[in-house]
Parts: structure tokens; sequence; C-alpha cells
């Protein structure tokens, strides 16, 4: 009778060690902790290759994107070298973790020489006339959305938690909630659909590419559609390397340049 | 029994475990199942697509790219006589080799309204190097050496000191309230120090605004009753007084920098010579007065900021420019000095990246304008007014209209501008627009009121 009651212990306490990691029970937040907790890295780069499909009209975009994590916050340089209207041009975010702080955007425009501070305004804009928002291309914290576990379903064969994630500042996005699709797996999204203010889904971001590099799981190929548009970008992330060594220096704004 | 019982509990375990549940990466390879793009289905960017015109040369990169544009100016008053059809190509080349690069930048430019305007010795035909430099960029220090544009400031087309670079008095209107300048020759090294950056600029040889020749439409005012005045003999206008000695009429520069808990905060000092010139007037033995455009040395000092908030940004900046050269009737030679403080205080607001709002409000104040007192605030001479931006962006940011401008509430005239903008795919950009001077003609805005003008300008990369 002893001996069942120490095994029984014994299968609770494995069971309470494994379930969680399993992610039984987890709760939307967890989730999205674990998806923010998959890039291990301190700093990181690559080039981006952005095609954006309107019609019979195809704009391409190339940039390089290098990004780097301080204390508390998380900066991001992305210089375009495509379209050559803007080659050279670079965009500086500092991304605060506490969401009750602004972040700091810069442009460097190179035909006049000129480092300006730009509003956080143009975040709900579109990306360089694309599917994308700016906001969707930078850094969002866990904190700066109430997550609700809604359900688990298979995506592409692969188990997945629907998670939906409400922004806790609704006015400084374009969308009311943002559903997505996390992998069980590599914790990694897979889709994410995104339902505006009207509460109608409006545009819808497919992921793949998965590739472990350097040990992190990352997804280097996305499709963005919007179907009341009648367009879709398609985005791929070449050379991507983390840990690089990465200068501080190279993310300050007096620092933009050719 | 209990061992049946271990044994089942080892099966769940390792069943669990092979079951792919638990988020261990290492025990995955490096592609993964349920990917879509994994086999390129529905998803493919064509190289050829990608237009890169980056090549590898010597162990370092050599990339280049250009534009073609057609940019013309009709004068609405003067419809016989167009303010300007200038045809532009641009060639740029850079090549990176590690922490070194070059970078040029070449401008050939061909004016079809010379041939119209008033006057003799306009050239039409014209190549400008807007840049040219070689730089060294490492972690904690930069370097540049070459001919080059820097502009300092943190405000929307007013930047009391920006001074580096002069204005391009040949075609000195960018947009409503935007100014085209010029590059010079220098050399800039940049400190990392800490959370501070230190800039220095020196420049071997001073670079200073030319005269606009007779006829030419951006001629002020004074200048063009100069030119009238000589004309009838009633004055002689001495060729402009340039500070050109090389290592002698430099000119230096530094700013020190830094970002205080989201405030961009920066402390700029200059040293150099006035860029627009002042008339000496002098007298000669025959009687008839003589003038002489003159660009006398200054020192600048200046605080700018700026900062964001929520969706929108505000800037300022504040400059003290003590004993500055100015057009002074009660002075010997009509040039005395006195302090100079220039103000600029605004900002923009970006309604969810579509609508956009840019208000800035600008004051020149000279002390003792219209005294001798020694007490600074006597006899001050006041310039006030702002400047604004109202713009909307259409279809997905490819085209943007709107209304921008500048006004004197001094009584200086002002400048509106109505434009659009619209981005043909990728390699097209055509605009037009209107630009209004009001004000009386001795106005620093209102003199230009017979050049109101259209515009229609087409742009191509390649």
């Amino acid at each position: 009778m002893l001996l069942r009651s120490r095994i029984i212990i014994c299968c609770l306490f494995l069971l309470s060690v494994f379930i969680p990691q399993s992610g039984f029970c987890l709760t939307g937040q967890e989730i999205a902790a674990r998806m923010d907790a998959v890039d291990t890295s301190s700093c990181g780069e690559m080039q981006s290759i952005m095609v954006i499909r309107r019609g019979s009209q195809q704009l391409v975009r190339a940039m390089d994107i290098k990004k780097k994590k301080f204390g508390g916050v998380e900066k991001q340089l992305i210089r375009f070298s495509e379209p050559l209207e803007v080659r050279d041009t670079s965009y500086l975010t500092w991304s605060y973790k506490d969401i009750d702080k602004e972040d700091d955007m810069w442009i460097y425009m190179p035909s006049e020489s000129l480092v300006r501070r730009v509003s956080g305004g143009g975040k709900k804009g579109p990306f360089m006339r694309s599917d994308y928002a700016n906001e969707d291309v930078s850094k969002r914290e866990v904190a700066d959305d109430k997550q609700v576990l809604l359900r688990e379903e298979a995506l592409f064969g692969v188990d997945c938690y629907v998670v939906e994630m409400t922004p806790v500042y609704p006015h400084k996005t374009n969308f009311s909630k943002r559903i997505v699709w996390v992998r069980k797996d590599i914790w990694l999204p897979a889709k994410i659909e995104f339902v505006n203010h009207a509460g109608k889904s409006y545009k819808e971001l497919i992921y793949g590419g998965y590739k472990k590099i350097q040990g992190i799981w990352t997804t280097t190929r996305q499709k963005m559609t919007t179907p009341s548009r009648g367009t879709v970008t398609i985005m791929e992330n070449r050379n991507v390397a983390y840990d690089t060594g990465l200068s501080d220096s190279l993310f300050l704004q007096t620092d933009m340049k050719r | 029994m209990t061992r049946k019982i271990l044994l089942l509990f080892c099966a769940v375990v390792s069943v669990f475990l092979m079951s792919g549940h638990l988020a261990l990466a290492d025990d995955l390879n490096d592609s993964i199942g349920g990917d879509p793009f994994a086999d390129d289905i529905g998803f493919t960017i064509p190289e050829e697509l990608i237009e890169n015109s980056a090549r590898d040369v010597e162990g370092g990169v050599f990339t280049y790219a250009g534009f073609v544009e057609s940019r013309n100016q009709f004068g609405i008053n003067t419809p016989e006589r167009p303010i300007s059809m200038r045809q532009r190509l641009r060639l740029e080349a850079d090549y990176r080799y590690g922490e070194f690069s070059g970078f040029l930048s070449v401008d050939g430019n061909y004016e079809l309204a010379a041939q119209y305007w008033e006057g003799s010795g306009h050239e039409a035909l014209y190549a400008v190097l807007r840049s040219g430099y070689l730089s060294y960029d490492s972690e904690k220090f930069d370097f540049i050496l070459g001919s080059k544009i820097i502009r300092w400031g943190t405000g929307d087309g007013i930047n009391p000191m920006d001074l580096i670079n002069p204005l391009d008095v040949r075609d000195p209107i960018a947009t409503g309230r935007a100014d085209n300048r010029l590059p010079v020759w220098l050399a800039s090294g940049t400190w990392f120090i800490g959370n501070w950056t230190l800039e220095g600029v020196f420049l071997p040889v001073a670079s200073v605004e030319d005269i606009p020749r007779q006829g030419n439409p951006w001629a002020t005012q004074g200048l063009q009753e100069l030119y009238k005045g000589e004309d009838e003999g009633l004055l002689i206008l001495d060729s402009q007084d340039v500070p050109n000695r090389w290592f002698r009429d430099v000119e230096v520069g530094a700013r020190l920098s830094r970002n205080f808990d989201g405030w961009d905060v920066a402390f700029i000092a200059y040293h150099g010579f006035v860029n627009s010139p002042v008339y000496g007037r002098y007298e000669t033995s025959s009687g008839i007065p003589e003038f002489r455009p003159e660009h006398p040395r200054f020192t600048a000092f200046g605080i700018n900021f700026a900062k964001g908030v929520g969706a929108g940004t505000i800037r300022g900046e504040l400059a003290y420019k003590p004993q500055y050269p100015v057009a002074r009737e009660g002075s010997s030679n009509g040039i005395g000095r006195r302090d100079l403080w220039q103000g600029v205080i605004g900002g923009d607001y970006d309604f969810n990246g579509i609508y956009y709002v840019n208000v800035q409000f600008f004051t020149d104040a000279v002390s003792q304008y219209f005294s001798s007192s020694t007490d600074w605030f006597i006899g001050t001479k006041l310039w006030h007014g702002f400047t604004y931006e109202l713009s909307r962006k259409l279809f997905r940011d490819d085209l943007k209209v709107g209304v921008r401008g500048k006004t004197y509430t001094s009584g200086d005239g002002g400048l509106i501008e109505v434009f659009g903008e619209y981005k043909l795919g990728d390699d097209w950009n055509l605009s037009t627009g209107v630009m209004v001077w009001t004000g009386a003609n001795n106005g620093l805005l209102g003199q230009y009121d017979n050049n109101d003008l259209y515009y229609v300008t087409a742009r191509y990369y390649f």
C-alpha cells in the first residue's frame, strides 16, 4: 500500500514536470511568452526581399535588417537597397519592453544627409506600399496584448494553439485583435489573421520556410494577403545570422549614414 | 503488480517523449514538416526581379544607380518666360571595402529656360559634384573626407544652426518650406563616447552663396535694384568678396548630442563666414558709391531637440549668433554687427499613416537694431512666422496630395504650395503643383511674387 502511494506520488511529480513543457494547460499569455523566448540571440542580421503583387504590377523591396537587444529595449536598423528611389535610406527603431513608453524612430535620408525623428503615428501606415503595415515589421512585446487561448487545431498538418491577441491600447494599432496559430513543436507562428476595428478579418499572414539557424528556429518566408484589395506581398529573409557581434554604435541615430 | 505499474508508467512517458509534443529544438532537424512554402509552391521570388546593382570588385562591393529627371516650372505671371526647364541626369556609385568606402554623385544639368532669362551669361549646361568623398567607419570613430552635404537640425525646413552648406541660389526652392543646398569640401569626424556622440566638421576653405546673375528669377529685390542702378550709372556693383583662401578662410563646427530618455538633444557651435552676402557701401573718388557683396566672419551657438509624443513629434531649435553682421543704415559702410537670436518650435502629427500635419513657429530677433543702447533688448527688430504642411496619402501611399508653405506674420510675405506626388511602380515619380508668393515687394518672400509658378516633374530611376 505504501509502495503504491509512493509510485502515485512519483507519477504526479513527473507529470507535473512534463505537462507544462508539453503545452497542456498553458494560458494564452504563457504561449506568447514561449514564442517570445524562441529567439535567444543577443543580436542578428539578415537580408529581406519583398515582392508586392498588385494586379499586373510587381513592386520589389530589398533591405538589410540588423537587430540587437539591450536592457529593456530592442533596436532595429533597416537599410533599403531597393527600390532605387529610397536606396540607402535607413530606419532606426528603438522598441521598449515597457509598453507605456513611446518607441523612438528615426529616418536617414541620404539625398539630404539628414537624420530626422519620425512620429509613431506612421506605424499604422503601409510599409513601403506593401500589404504589411509599419507596425507589422516592428517588434511586438508580449505585454502589448492580452492573450486568450481559443482552441487547439492542426494547420498544414501540424498541431497548433490558436491564440486571440487583443491589444492593450487598441488606438495604437490598426487591428482590434489578431488570431495567431502557434506551432506546438517550435513555438513559431504558422498563421496570423488580422481583424480590423470593424470586427472583420482584413488580412492574413502565412509563415513558412522554417529553418534552425545556429540552434534557433527561424521563419524565413512569409506571405501576406489582403483579399479586399486583391494584393499579396511575399517576403523572404536570406542570410540570417545570429550573434554576429554587432556594435552598439550601429544603433545610434547619430551613426545613421550612407 | 508494482512492476507492471512501473512498466506502464515508463511506456507512457516514452510515448509522450516521442510524440513530438516536447519543444526540445535540439531533437529536431534543420528542416521541419508543416511548412507551406518548403517546396516553393506558392512562394517564389524570381531572381531577375531583384535589380541588385551590387558587384564584387577586388574584394569589396561596388554599386551604382541614378535617375533622369525633367523638372519644368512655368511662370503664372510671365507665361512667355519659363522660370526653369531643368533636365537632369544623376549618376551615383559607391565602393565599400571593409571599414572603408567611397561615394560619388554627379549631376549633369541642362537648363532650357536659360535662353529666356533676361541678362547674359546664364549657363544652360552645367555639372554639379553633389558628393565625392571617402569614409572610414569603425565602432568608435567615423571619418569622412571630400565633398558632401551635411545638414544639422531637428526642425523641418528652418534650421538656424544648419550652417555648413550654402544655398543653391540657381535653384533655391525645393518645396514650399524647404530649400536646396550645395555640397562643400570638408573633413568630418564622429566619435561615439558612451551614450554621447561628438561630431567635428572642418572646411579647409569657406563655401558661400554666389550672387544670382542679373535676370535670374531668384535674384533678390535689393540685388535687382543694384543691377539696375549699375546699368544707369548711379552706382558700382563690385565683384563678390569671396573667402576663398584654402586653409586660411576655414570654417569649423562641432555638435555634441545624445538621447536623454526619448529626447534627442544636440549642442552645436560653429565659426565661419555668413553664407548669404551683406552689401558694404563705400565712397569712391568719382563720387559714385560702390557696393560690394561681402561674407564677414561670425560665430554661432545653438541647441536643438526633438521628442516623439504618441503619434506626433515635437521639435525645437535655439541659436545665438553674437555680433552677427547685418545690414544697417546707420553704420559707415552699411554693415553693422548685432546679436542675433533665432528660435523654432513646432511639431507634427501623423493620423494613422494617412493624414499628416506639421506646424512650426519661428522668430529671428536682432537686438539694438534700431538703437545704439547697450541694453540688448532695446530697439530689437523681429521677424516671425510659421511653416506648415497638411497632406494626405492615398492608394496605399502611391499618391500624396497636400498644401505646405511658409508665412511671415511680421509682414514679409508668404509662400504657399499645393502639390501632388505620384509613384508609378518602382521606377517613376511624377509630381505637379502650384507655388504662389504673397506680400509686399520688399518682404523676404513677397519680393518673389512675380515668380508664381506651376510645375510638372517626372523622374525615372535606373
